[in-house]
């Protein structure tokens, strides 16, 4: 229980599943931080225009991890 | 890469990422070629005309393209919470025009239907796979044994709380294998009969009345929440993440937890439920069907040619000349029926069903395996995951070095 901290977002939550899986095994620590890691984040802001008099901004995001090929 | 786009106004940085995260893992625990993804506009689509979200659509994919983050070899996105077919449409559509000529370019998102270059069985994949899933787990005697259950999926009693694609279709198939369902949640609250409930007509009361509380022999509860707690063997989380907390895991009475939607469990839940002896089958590997189906659409697409079309005719008629031997050997001649039954070629979703079947049965079988071998690993999640780091690790380690 004390391995989570009662307010973990989401993000920490599977990084402890992942931690706990890692300890079982025997890759180095670099490995695994590479396979962990989240290669590209993106954010927006984009334009978005319901009317001719209107132009609003919505956010967006798109977020990748790693390429694994088995 | 591969992972959905979600129209959520609860959206934000942490479960995006987290969810790409989650995404790897599962593309790894399933022999996907993938590694994860995971998009958010944070809009709530119910405040948005079709029109707009059509505008809202087509502009973020302008987005992924400018930064390279869309197309067939980059990043393939697919429907999530709040998307669906139809800004899969939306999407290839707006890659295409961005993209003349480019040969491929129907295999830059999956979760298309079927006349925009989707395969058949990709809409209720998530959700058969969750059967498939379930029924391979209860199909261990000695696993069920040890929770106090029969083996197989026959006549266990089940409780879903979210009754969108994946909820809806997981309860559906569940049902047609055998289980009886006992609850159903959604946002408006939840219903429970002890001695079951059909589906199909909650699903119909639903759209006649605006809710399924009512519906009739089933008895009312306050809450969709209320639904985690209620009696049964197998309860299935198909709506958000998060809804298996430390606040509520002590009161879960299910045998089985079956994680139909992402993350619906916190680690801190997980360890309560580890403690109280609840068997819970993550998602990574559970509601892996989805991404299955999707890498089945992305190849239909990249081949450019319906599954089956090239070998159903050569089958049936290699079948119906077996028959034709079989017939003249034993004298016995098949009624037409038993003949359309086996001389028949497979179909598309003949093969994407089977291709999910075995796809969730092999994985399956791996997870076991890796949670079987050593008595210290706690659960099938940290067996899923060691899995899917061994498979990773192998091929980055594989990989070498360049430049």
């Amino acid at each position: 229980m004390n391995r989570v901290q009662p307010q973990a977002g989401f993000f920490d939550n599977v990084a402890v599943y992942f931690d706990e899986a890692a300890s079982f095994t025997q890759h180095p620590k670099g490995l695994l931080d590479q396979i962990k890691s989240v290669t590209a984040f993106i954010r927006s802001s984009f334009p978005y225009a319901p009317n001719k008099a209107t132009r609003l901004y919505l956010a967006g995001g798109r977020s990748t991890v790693i390429t694994s090929y088995l | 890469m591969k992972g959905g786009i979600r129209y959520s106004e609860d959206a934000n940085e942490d479960e995006v990422k987290a969810l790409a995260a989650l995404m790897t893992y599962k593309c790894a625990v399933m022999d996907v070629p993938f590694g994860g993804a995971k998009g958010a506009v944070k809009i709530n689509p119910k405040n948005y005309t079709i029109q707009e979200l059509e505008q809202i659509t087509r502009r973020y994919t302008s987005e992924l393209i400018k930064k390279n983050f869309i197309g067939p070899g980059v990043d393939v996105p697919a429907p999530d919470y709040g998307t669906g077919q139809r800004e899969m449409s939306w999407i290839a559509d707006t890659y295409s025009a961005f993209h003349p000529g480019q040969i491929d370019a129907l295999a830059c998102v999956t979760g298309k239907p079927v006349s925009q270059g989707g395969v058949r069985g990709r809409l209720e994949a998530t959700g058969c796979g969750v059967f498939f899933g379930l029924r391979e787990v209860c199909s261990h005697a000695d696993d069920m044994m040890q929770l106090g259950l029969e083996k197989g999926l026959e006549g266990k009693r089940i409780v879903v709380q979210g009754l969108g694609n994946v909820g809806y279709n997981a309860a559906q198939f569940c049902q047609q294998g055998g289980a009886i369902i006992v609850g159903l949640a959604e946002y408006e609250g939840a219903i429970y009969n002890v001695n079951g409930l059909d589906v199909e007509a909650v699903m119909k009361h639903r759209k006649e009345t605006g809710s399924l509380l009512n519906f009739s022999g089933a008895t009312n509860l306050k809450t969709r929440e209320d639904a985690l707690e209620l009696d049964c063997d197998i309860l299935i989380p198909a709506a958000l993440e998060n809804q298996i907390t430390d606040e509520n895991a002590g009161r879960v009475k299910a045998k089985i937890l079956a994680e139909a939607a992402n993350g619906p469990t916190t680690a801190r839940a997980a360890e309560i439920l580890l403690r109280k002896g609840v068997l819970v089958i993550p998602d990574i590997y559970l509601n892996a069907g989805g991404v299955t189906v999707s890498y089945f659409e992305w190849l239909k697409n990249l081949s450019h040619v319906r599954f089956g079309r090239m070998g159903k005719r050569f089958e049936a008629t290699s079948f119906e000349k077996l028959l034709r031997v079989i017939e003249e050997n034993t004298g016995r001649r098949l009624s037409d029926s038993e003949r359309r039954t086996v001389a028949r070629g497979a179909d598309e979703i003949d093969l994407v069903n089977s291709g999910l079947e075995e796809s969730m049965a092999v994985a399956y079988d791996q997870i076991r395996e890796v949670w079987k071998a050593n008595s210290r690993i706690p659960s099938l999640r940290t067996a899923a995951f060691i899995g899917a780091i061994n498979k990773i690790a192998t091929c980055y380690a594989e990989l070498g070095i360049f430049p």
